[in-house]
């Protein structure tokens, strides 16, 4: 079975990666993870009376949206040597709202099944599901399962 | 692990079962399948100048019900059979809470580890993209929750 994760830099995701791997992953499990990134929102030009272009800020936007990325590939990759399983690791920056771009990405590797958290990195706290799992439980097409910690 | 399989007469939970034995299960691992009976539907009756009460309405309704726990609990166990795998069947009665509910409470007084539900049952509204019992148990289980999509 072709397991995709969506995880993200929260502990929710780190846990339900965990449980999966005690409770659920069975050898010839190809297990597939990834990040669908948002877009970080750029500062927008406007020239009003000379304007410079805000070059130094972008190349800071970027520099940490990326360097996040790596974080989160690396702890990834980790944990995956750790557990010693075959997988592979998709760490993107995607246009899509995050739901969506897990959607497409579970069918693009035809996904038997998706995993993933409760919640993520989210403010809102008081949401039993954050919007991107809500999201992909309406949509995917494969099943889900939603791992929700045992302390929630 | 202890999985809970929630079954109705829908062709979704059917191919949910056989997806778990197949895809998912692990040696070990305790397996019920649950069935949350209907209530009868109990005719309601009005005293007339003679009106009889109707003990054999009564009787039929909740004949059918039994009949439909037993067909249910044939069904997956011969499902079981077939698919040589080890399976309990346990039939829960509501107690004036949804189907949702009543399979809430009984996860927790199971200790079950994990639930796996249908996206949709028997529901009339085929629009709603998760059925109500779905929603519910992915909103109130304690534990992970698989919703199963036919592909």
């Amino acid at each position: 079975m072709k397991v995709l994760i969506a995880v993200d830099p929260s502990d929710i995701a780190e846990k339900a990666f965990d449980w999966y791997f005690k409770n659920i992953h069975k050898e010839g499990n190809e297990v597939y993870v990834c990040h669908e990134a948002e877009q970080p929102d750029l500062p927008t030009v406007f020239f009003a009376g000379g304007a410079s272009f805000p070059a130094a800020e972008i190349g800071r936007i970027m520099t940490d949206h990326n360097k996040k990325k790596n974080e989160l590939e690396n702890t990834y990759t980790m944990k995956c040597k750790s557990y010693k399983i075959k997988h592979r690791i998709d760490i993107e920056t995607t246009q899509d709202k995050p739901g969506v771009a897990i959607c497409k990405k579970a069918e693009k590797v035809h996904a038997n099944m998706i995993v993933m958290g409760t919640r993520g990195m989210g403010a809102i706290r008081r949401t039993v599901l954050g919007s991107v799992s809500d999201y992909v439980l309406h949509h995917s097409k494969v099943p889900v399962l939603i791992c929700r910690g045992q302390d929630q | 692990m202890k999985v809970v399989l929630c079954v109705d007469g829908s062709t979704s939970a059917e191919e949910a079962f056989s997806w778990y034995f197949r895809s998912f299960h692990t040696q070990g691992n305790e397996v019920l399948a649950v069935y949350v009976g209907n209530q009868p539907h109990l005719p309601s009756f009005v005293f007339y100048e003679e009106a009889v009460f109707p003990k054999e309405e009564f009787q039929r309704a909740v004949q059918k019900c039994k009949s439909k726990m037993e067909e249910m609990k044939a069904k997956y166990l011969s499902k079981a059979k077939a698919m040589q795998v080890n399976c309990q069947f346990r039939v829960l009665v509501g107690d004036g809470g949804s189907p949702g509910e009543t399979l809430a409470s009984f996860l927790e007084s199971e200790n079950a580890d994990l639930v796996i539900v249908g996206s949709r049952g028997m529901g009339k509204i085929r629009r709603t993209v998760l059925g109500s019992v779905s929603d519910f148990l992915v909103h109130h289980a304690k534990v992970p929750v698989v919703v199963f999509r036919e592909e």
